[in-house]
């Protein structure tokens, strides 16, 4: 009786099998994950069995086409017999498809620049991309990086909606050039300069010329006051308390992505696998303490021979190693 | 958040953590980097709701193998044992060859499937949709008309048979 009790009101996961199942729910919460912390925290065992339990729960895999008839039943595809087989698209496929959609419009309202008017360029994950504008400026997308562009009469406007931009501006004194990321503008008549969203707000490398960083928009006639003014080879800050000051950094080694290599120089290990991994075609994992304890001063092209983590591994002191499940985890050699 | 990101904030996380369970600076930062090691070679996924818990403990144990190793340090100098450290068994050979391995793995996917078969219909066909479908909790419910509660507990009920089943 008092078991009945604590089941009706400790609803708690006991044994690896019950976290596991709990540990898939769509809403786990910070309360479960404490659970579940002070639940392996209890016993030195309770880690191998959680382990013990997903691993025989994996190896399942093989027994799919067992269940093929069951699967089609609960009405999904057959499990892939034979391949390039093309099957009618079934009631349960729509219906994700539909999921997918929805889904789509939830993160439009919940990201209103999206909707914002203009041209949307961007490059996929692993492509660095060169764009030409209407009005001759040259853009390089660094990988993953997307920007809108409405080049009207009055102001040339372009927001840096993704990843980071590199902008060689067209002169033009009557039309200003604004680039807006982060709640503020970078305003310019005609210059070569780097523009990052970053985890704390965004980055501005200026490489030539001369920019003015605003919150308020070009095409106001007060555009300029109390703007923040960069000289070449500067770089600012920008967070939510807004631009920080411009500092003389090497700003050339951060934006070399935009000649297709990465620059590094006496930078830890760890750091060059952070960075290439943007470029490369599958996840790259640091699986090494040691990684951050090298030092490395390389130039890392981007482009070339062989997949990226190849020419990694010919010019880096590392070792390579790549999991079942297609992850590359890398080592210190 | 970036994955980056993720990696950077858990780390932090980690490393207040350790700190105030009383491990060192220098050691605390080595025992992250072999917690995330350690997290990637068993196959966890960071972006999985059980990462965070999963990497506490993995760091925490590997603080106190750390601290244990220490102190074997310190009775090995002092007894000036040169050979104290190299005598424990490091690898225990596996005596099955590959092919009864093989067939070991063979008979336990033919029984597993039977318990599978044997499952009320609707959590095995829970079951089934988690496992071989990859379908979310909330798609199963509302493919089998129960509540996301109960997809829990049909995916814990399977998962408890199956282990019944494995031991016997």
């Amino acid at each position: 009786m008092i078991d009945r009790l604590t089941a009706l009101f400790d609803r708690r996961p006991r044994t690896a099998e019950d976290w596991l199942a709990r540990m898939s729910r769509p809403d786990v919460d910070a309360r479960d994950q404490d659970g579940f912390l002070a639940w392996l925290e209890a016993d030195p065992d309770h880690l191998a069995r959680y382990e013990a339990a997903r691993a025989d729960s994996l190896a399942l895999e093989p027994l799919r086409a067992m269940f093929a008839a069951d699967l089609a039943r609960l009405g999904q595809r057959p499990a892939r017999t034979g391949a390039g087989l093309a099957r009618p698209r079934s009631r349960a496929l729509a219906a994700g498809g539909l999921a997918a959609a929805a889904l789509a419009v939830a993160v439009t309202l919940a990201w209103p620049m999206l909707r914002s008017p203009g041209e949307l360029y961007r490059s996929s994950p692993t492509q660095i991309r060169d764009v030409v504008l209407a009005d001759g400026s040259r853009v390089t997308l660094d990988a993953d990086s997307a920007i809108r562009v409405d080049l009207s009469d009055d102001v040339r406007r372009v927001g840096l909606e993704r990843g980071a931009a590199y902008f060689e501006v067209a002169h033009d004194a009557a039309v200003p050039f604004q680039v807006a990321l982060a709640d503020q503008r970078v305003i310019v008549t005609g210059t070569r300069f780097v523009t990052a969203l970053t985890d704390t707000g965004g980055e501005v490398f200026l490489l030539e010329g001369r920019v003015s960083v605003s919150a308020r928009d070009a095409g106001d006639p007060d555009a300029l006051a109390g703007a923040v003014r960069l000289l070449p080879g500067q770089r600012l800050r920008l967070t939510a308390d807004g631009p920080g000051r411009p500092e003389q950094v090497d700003v050339e080694t951060p934006t070399a992505w935009r000649k297709r290599r990465l620059v590094f120089r006496d930078a830890p290990l760890s750091e060059v696998v952070a960075a290439a991994g943007r470029y490369a075609d599958r996840p790259l994992v640091v699986a090494d303490a040691r990684l951050a304890r090298t030092r490395v001063t390389a130039v890392l092209p981007l482009t070339g021979q062989g997949t990226l983590v190849e020419r990694m591994d010919r010019l880096l002191p590392i070792s390579v190693e790549t999991t079942t499940d297609g992850r590359t985890l890398i080592r210190a050699e | 958040m970036s994955p980056e990101a993720v990696v950077a904030d858990l780390r932090r996380e980690l490393i207040v953590w350790l700190t105030r369970k009383g491990g060192a600076a220098a050691d605390v930062e080595d025992v992250v980097q072999d917690a995330f090691l350690r997290f990637h070679r068993a196959g966890h996924r960071l972006e999985s709701p059980d990462a965070r818990p999963l990497l506490f403990v993995i760091a925490r144990n590997l603080q106190h193998d750390r601290w244990k190793a220490e102190s074997r340090e310190t009775r090995r100098r002092s007894d000036d044992d040169v050979h104290a450290l190299d005598a424990g068994p490091r690898a225990i050979a596996s005596e099955a060859s590959p092919a009864d391995d093989r067939l070991i793995q063979r008979q336990n996917l033919a029984a597993a499937a039977a318990v599978i078969r044997a499952l009320p219909p609707r959590c095995r066909d829970a079951f089934l949709l988690h496992r071989f479908e990859a379908l979310t909790y909330r798609q199963i419910a509302a493919r089998l008309g129960v509540s996301v509660s109960m997809v829990e507990k049909y995916v814990a009920e399977a998962l408890r048979q199956l282990k019944k089943s494995r031991e016997g």
